[in-house]
């Protein structure tokens, strides 16, 4: 394996950190909370992917809009359900509150659907890669890149057109503000939440064919997307989306010149000294 | 720097972005004085405060207080040395009593859980807050938080007091108690500095005014020269205070 | 202000204003009269672990544990209000000191005990310096991130941890060895701990540095203005916390008598930690014990008895219950029990 290779592959592998860290960073830059229960609500993703694969036969990618869809309303019902009550609470009371819901989910996972490692079995996909000038890059790869570039795109592109965006963003900057604008803020609060959820649902539709699942998949890359977050900006979805292709990079070329055990500890250590350094990370968020 | 020389502030310079907020400012302060510094809204009263402070690091010109250069000096530095300030936008802890609030002020100055205590006490009295002592800081009206922020303040023993816009948004009936508070702080031999919009009420007191305008020094002097002196009138204070 | 403690009407009978001072005295010297009885019930449970089934004498020995872990813990998270979500790095650190010492180099673990929490204090203190100066947010993630690169290094230092595998402690019992056959003496060092980590924090609390990390935790730089040196006091604060849980993790060590990365170092044992101290109530100095004494068992009956059919259940239990104290009653069970205390007496007073 050459180094360009290793590096496609992180590249790839980034975007999926990246649409993780996206709804992560956009409930952080709007709502100024940390949601410890995004990791988890990817894993719940995954595993709805391969249920309705090995119940229905979906297909990942069809089922992907569908769980997207699903997961906004989970959202939804997160928010109006119980972090609307701590808004006005401290940050810590906010951290622990999705903590309990991070702790719930696994615990519920792990007792409905078992401890095992799960894969979805699906033939046309299985191993299959194209060949680009003597890279190969695995098909699923590649489509849970192209999901990751369209949904923020997608994404942006609400942030910055429509009406809707103008009004998280300007929630983001000053809810006092905006809030005697006429804005909605609680409203507003709602639909954010339900975004950066449905995020979650895309990542982990878009991860399925890739990896395994099991109820604490979730912890690992939760830790990366909070990596990517930091990295990016806190509140900066174009800044979650360069960060997620560095750490991915990162990752994978650590992993490839030292060992793959070590790359984890790079990655983190990488991650302290930006929170050290530079803690505004990258670039200025958008919604924040 | 003479005996009586309790602060000496020259050449103080801040800026925010582009924006000087305070433009070399020169005062001097002795002991026992009380100062009232006028100005219109942005003129950079709160942040001259908080240079003095040193909640913030002036970008050019030193302080000194009591007697030695302190214009590096961190603001829990700055307390411990004799300088308490209140915040223009009041700031109890919000979660503790009344009495832990002013106990965390008396703290500054000594070790003792009993001595702090007393202190607090003390002070509470001194501002009116006693019968609340229990009370959740951040349960308190308004005019209660202001005379919390004095009293807090009070308890670390201060030499040079600063308070920001005590006054503003109290009734009359809380502003006669308030004055009388800071006569009977002044008379006990602690130097202030205020800032006041409520310019009536700080006549009654000052033994100086200086006011700033767009962060700069404009007058400095006895209270009636400087009232009376047009351009303060015209160009910085507006018509309403005349009559005052 | 309570009126009621200091305008008793005269004409009332002697007998009860009698009652009523003796009531008033027990309130006023609660906290005499909880450390007097804390010895007893040490004896009593440490008799109980003697002579009841392994299971109930494990259960307290656990319980003593995490109760000392998560009061470790409130020192910073709770009185300075810095959630740190690292703490097992410091369990992580003790645990594996001591045994290293005592496999390696057959050191004693009472010196590993004294080692470890030396190493985890110092740890403390050199992570705390850096992060400290970071707020919110931000200093969570620092902290997550510590205690992630501090599994990490524990899975690949493998010549000096055993790496993944972990590290088993020999079982040759002896008080000098730390190590015994029996659960008691456990019980004895480890409520011996708890009660030190109790006594550390009460003594914070009720002092000056107490006053100054609550005003840290309430108002950073009001706290400053009034002349608190926020950034020491929260290294102090971090220190002593991290020294604390150092020492838990050297005992646990050789309680379990086997320690890998995952179950001293993992991003687990720092949840459940501030669960527990969350659940009790953070910043108060019995929350983190209250949460202990009524999470950690519950876990541990349903481990017991669901533990094989329905795995997960155990630690749902926790999931829900923090769900529910954050959102109705955010200052923990202690909070719960106080505010409803408050009600009683002041219902009582206005009759």
């Amino acid at each position: 394996m050459t180094l360009v290779q290793v590096v496609v592959s992180g590249l790839l592998i980034g975007g999926v950190y990246a649409l993780l860290a996206s709804g992560i960073t956009l409930v952080l830059g709007v709502m100024k909370v940390v949601n410890f229960a995004q990791g988890e609500l990817l894993m719940v993703s995954m595993y709805a992917t391969l249920l309705l694969n090995d119940g229905f036969g979906v297909h990942p990618y069809v089922a992907l809009p569908l769980v997207t869809v699903g997961m906004f309303l989970v959202g939804l019902v997160l928010h109006g359900g119980l972090l609307r009550w701590t808004i006005s609470g401290g940050h810590s009371q906010q951290i622990v509150l999705t903590l309990g819901v991070a702790i719930s989910l696994q615990s519920l996972a792990l007792l409905f659907l078992g401890g095992d490692y799960r894969t979805l079995q699906m033939e046309p996909f299985l191993g299959g890669s194209l060949q680009v000038g003597g890279i190969s890059i695995g098909t699923t790869r590649l489509a849970a890149f192209v999901i990751a570039v369209v949904a923020t795109g997608a994404l942006l592109l609400l942030l910055d057109r429509t009406l809707l965006g103008k009004a998280i963003r300007a929630t983001a900057m000053d809810s006092n503000a905006a809030q005697l604008m006429g804005i909605p803020v609680q409203r507003v609060y709602l639909v954010t939440m339900g975004i950066g959820v449905a995020l979650a649902g895309t990542a982990g539709a878009a991860l399925m064919p890739i990896f395994s699942v099991y109820p604490t998949v979730g912890v690992h890359l939760l830790l990366m997307g909070f990596v990517v977050v930091v990295l990016g900006g806190l509140g900066s979805v174009a800044g979650a989306f360069l960060g997620g292709l560095i750490i991915g990079v990162v990752e994978a070329v650590s992993s490839y010149l030292i060992s793959a055990s070590w790359s984890q500890a790079i990655v983190f250590a990488f991650f302290m000294i930006i929170l050290l350094v530079r803690p505004q990370g990258l670039l200025r968020g958008d919604v924040a | 720097m003479t005996d009586d020389l309790i602060l000496r502030v020259s050449g103080l310079t801040k800026r925010f972005g582009g924006v000087t907020a305070v433009n070399s400012v020169d005062i001097e302060l002795r002991r026992g004085e009380l100062l009232a510094l006028l100005g219109p809204n942005g003129a950079g009263k709160s942040s001259l405060f908080n240079l003095i402070a040193g909640a913030v690091k002036p970008d050019a010109g030193t302080i000194e207080a009591f007697g030695q250069d302190v214009t590096a000096d961190p603001a829990h530095k700055m307390c411990a040395q004799g300088l308490a300030r209140t915040f223009q936008i009041v700031r109890p802890l919000a979660g503790l009593s009344v009495l832990d609030n002013a106990m965390v002020g008396a703290f500054a100055k000594t070790h003792s859980v009993r001595e702090a205590q007393r202190r607090a006490s003390t002070a509470l009295e001194l501002v009116g807050l006693a019968h609340l002592s229990a009370t959740k800081a951040g349960s308190l009206t308004l005019g209660f938080r202001k005379r919390l922020e004095v009293a807090r303040a009070l308890a670390t023993q201060p030499q040079l007091l600063l308070l920001d816009e005590m006054m503003a948004g109290l009734n009359p009936a809380e502003l006669d108690k308030f004055i009388d508070v800071l006569r009977s702080v002044h008379r006990e031999g602690v130097t202030l500095i205020v800032v006041e919009h409520v310019v009536h009420a700080v006549m009654q007191l000052a033994t100086r005014i200086v006011v700033m305008a767009q962060g700069r020094k404009i007058a400095d002097g006895e209270p009636r020269t400087v009232m009376a002196s047009p351009d303060v009138v015209a160009a910085y204070l507006g018509d309403e205070y005349v009559v005052a | 202000m309570n009126p009621t403690t200091r305008e008793a009407p005269v004409t009332e009978p002697d007998k009860v204003s009698a009652a009523r001072a003796a009531g008033t005295a027990l309130v006023r010297h609660r906290h005499l009269v909880l450390w007097l009885l804390s010895l007893p019930v040490l004896g009593l449970l440490v008799a109980i672990t003697a002579t009841s089934e392994l299971f109930y004498g494990h259960l307290i020995v656990i319980t003593m544990v995490f109760a000392a872990l998560a009061t470790a813990w409130n020192i910073v998270g709770g009185f300075a209000g810095q959630l740190s979500l690292g703490h097992a790095g410091f369990f992580g650190v003790g645990a594996y000191t001591s045994s290293i010492l005592y496999v390696d180099h057959g050191i004693s673990p009472w010196i590993g005990l004294f080692v470890g929490m030396v190493l985890a204090g110092l740890m403390a203190l050199l992570i705390g310096i850096p992060t400290f100066r970071l707020h919110g947010p931000y200093f969570a993630l620092a902290t997550l991130a510590m205690g992630a690169i501090l599994l990490n290094m524990a899975v690949n230092f493998r010549e000096l941890t055993g790496g993944e595998g972990g590290l088993s402690i020999p079982f040759e019992p002896s008080w000098a060895n730390m190590t015994f056959a029996d659960r008691w003496p456990y019980a004895i060092i480890m409520g011996i701990f708890l009660l030190i980590c109790l006594g550390v924090s009460f003594v914070i609390a009720n002092t000056r540095l107490g006053y100054q990390l609550a005003a840290v935790r309430e108002d950073e730089e009001a706290a400053r203005a009034l002349g608190v040196n926020s950034a020491r006091v929260k290294l102090i604060a971090g220190t002593v916390s991290g020294l604390l849980a150092g020492g838990v993790g050297a005992i646990y060590a050789q309680y379990i008598l086997f320690i890998n990365p995952e179950s001293v170092f993992g991003i687990n044992v720092s949840i459940q930690i501030i669960v527990l101290a969350v659940v009790g109530g953070s910043g108060v100095v019995l929350g983190p014990l209250i949460g202990a004494l009524i999470l950690v068992p519950a876990s541990q009956f349903l481990l017991r008895d669901f533990g094989g059919d329905l795995p997960g259940l155990h630690t749902l239990v926790y999931g829900i219950v923090v769900i529910v104290v954050v959102l109705f009653a955010p200052r923990g069970v202690h909070g719960l029990i106080r505010s409803t205390v408050e009600r009683l007496t002041a219902h009582r007073s206005r009759r």
